[in-house]
């Protein structure tokens, strides 16, 4: 029994090259796997009929409508409005949400003022205000960056405050006995400290914001890939519908990727 | 957090302190929004007042069709979350324990997870027509993947030795599922379920805004269209209140699935 227990051990631990390079892409190969099997299940069930490819799509027919959309140049177009509303709203969100955060968890007075508001906007279905946008602003730009902004600023805010709060108290007293300054014991021990929670709020920026932009264009523009959606969608171009929405939810797999790798590189330190 | 010298900040630390500062400002806010609107220094029509506001909900309440919307938004909003509690939970606790089934889904799932799906709005109308069930697509839609995604998170993060633990001392898979597995996942699943609710309730809104044919969504495009300030600022603060409400709910929900963890990412 010792030998048999032995030799399962030996053969556990010499696995032939090939099993050896699949354990070690194993996600990465079941999960091209999965993308692969769906779009062959999509086709398939269109041309056997199973479904109405007129209303449902099949992906070969998304190819000829996206080369034709990217050669008339519409696909560039919209995709460049998107992109353009998405970085003003979410830099504008990050511009205020992130020193916001900080003055709300630092001066227990402001945090105070503040909260009711932040709370109830925070919780509100925020897209519900775009027909004052409009009113206030006029169609177009301004409104789509305005409802991204109003998304993404609050998670952002909430997560700052509550990341400055939780900063070990041990490691501010610490700081102080040493003689440290307020402004030392924020920018040595408060920010850095809170940083992990502050990004844990810039990932659901992204996100907020991104549904921000899109569902914006959608009512409130005439341009961008949520109007495309809607524009194409209203004239039952079904492929074209489906080239746009691929590409947003491609941009949203990219930007949630980008946040992770900023996160990666700058909280390197805190890896357990 | 900031240290500081106890007597300096007494008046801030009182007990409800929090409370009537908050009140405070509430009040302030109100009624400078209500000498702005009054006076007409900026033109009500486009930002309203309080007391207009609270005559425009006394109206819809009277007249009962605020009922009627809301019976509706929530007629929508629960089918549409009830289905997506259906299929996620068990789709996620099987996607977290079996490891290559969750790598074959995880892409898929990751990729509707990071796009905003109220896109598919137009989509949806064109396979579902107009009806209530359109709307309460959006809301599974918009609800199903924070669910789906966060029970699997949840499922992963069971402490392997507890499931060691439970084996050696002869537990079955069933006892392994009741008595482990599910209460370990939970408190994830119920920050799903948060999230969940958060999007469900955009959905709402968003669909029948863009349908435009009954429920609060509705109601606001209708005042929009009939510029009628006071009442969609009336409909757009009830529907945030909702909102409001729904999330303390859930929170809680949270605190009591697991009373053990306390912090969490908002």
């Amino acid at each position: 029994m010792a030998a048999g227990a032995g030799a399962v051990a030996v053969r556990r631990a010499r696995p032939s090259a090939a099993v050896r390079l699949y354990a070690r892409y194993e996600p990465v190969v079941l999960g091209a796997a999965g993308v692969v099997l769906l779009f062959v299940l999509w086709e398939a069930a269109g041309a056997l009929g199973v479904i109405d490819p007129r209303l449902f799509g099949q992906p070969s027919r998304l190819v000829p409508a996206a080369a034709g959309l990217w050669g008339a140049g519409v696909l560039q177009h919209h995709v460049s409005v998107t992109l353009t509303e998405f970085a003003l709203g979410f830099t504008l969100a990050v511009l205020v949400g992130i020193p916001m955060g900080f003055l709300m968890g630092w001066y227990r007075g402001v945090e105070y003022v503040l909260e009711p508001f932040v709370w109830f906007l925070y919780s509100s279905p925020l897209v519900a205000f775009y027909p004052l946008f409009i009113v206030w602003f006029g169609i177009g730009m301004p409104t789509v960056v305005t409802i991204a902004f109003l998304l993404a600023v609050f998670p952002l805010l909430i997560n700052t405050v509550t990341g400055v709060q939780h900063v070990e108290a041990a490691l501010v007293r610490a700081a102080r006995s040493f003689g440290a300054r307020d402004l030392e014991i924020f920018l040595k021990v408060s920010l850095p400290a809170s940083l992990p929670i502050v990004f844990a709020g810039l990932r659901l920026a992204v996100g907020r914001a991104l549904v921000g932009v899109v569902v914006g264009e959608i009512f409130g523009a005439t341009a961008g890939l949520g109007f495309a959606v809607r524009y194409w969608g209203g004239r039952l171009r079904i492929p074209e519908v489906f080239v746009f929405l691929t590409c947003i939810a491609l941009l949203g797999v990219v930007l949630t990727q980008l946040i992770r790798l900023l996160e990666g590189r700058l909280l390197r330190w805190r890896h357990e | 957090m900031r240290p500081r010298s106890p007597q300096r900040a007494s008046l801030l630390l009182r007990p409800g302190a929090r409370a009537t500062v908050g009140t405070l400002s509430v009040l302030l806010f109100i009624g400078l929004w209500q000498t702005v609107g009054g006076l007409a220094l900026i033109d009500p029509r486009y930002i309203s007042t309080p007391v207009d506001v609270v005559r425009a909900g006394v109206d819809l309440v009277r007249t009962e069709e605020l009922w009627r919307h809301l019976r509706v938004s929530g007629a929508e909003f629960a089918l549409g979350f009830v289905a997506s509690l259906v299929v996620a939970v068990p789709l996620g606790l099987l996607a977290g324990w079996y490891r290559r089934l969750g790598y074959l889904v995880d892409p898929v799932l990751m990729t509707f997870y990071a796009m905003p799906r109220d896109a598919m709005l137009p989509l949806i109308i064109i396979w579902l027509g107009i009806g209530i069930y359109s709307r309460a697509a959006v809301v599974f839609l918009g609800a199903i993947f924070p669910i789906i995604v966060n029970t699997m998170a949840g499922i992963r993060k069971v402490e392997p030795v507890w499931i060691r633990c439970a084996r050696s001392f002869g537990a079955r898979e069933r006892h392994l599922f009741w008595k482990i597995l599910l209460p370990g996942a939970l408190p994830y699943i119920m920050t799903g379920v948060r999230l969940g609710i958060g999007r469900g309730i955009i959905g709402v809104i968003v669909a029948e805004m863009y349908v435009s044919v009954e429920g609060l969504g509705e109601l606001i495009m209708a005042a929009q269209a009939g510029l009628n300030t006071d009442r969609l600022v009336f409909v757009t603060l009830l529907v945030s209140a909702l909102g409001f409400a729904a999330l303390r709910l859930s929170l809680s929900l949270e605190e009591w699935s697991a009373p053990w963890q306390r912090e969490r990412e908002l």
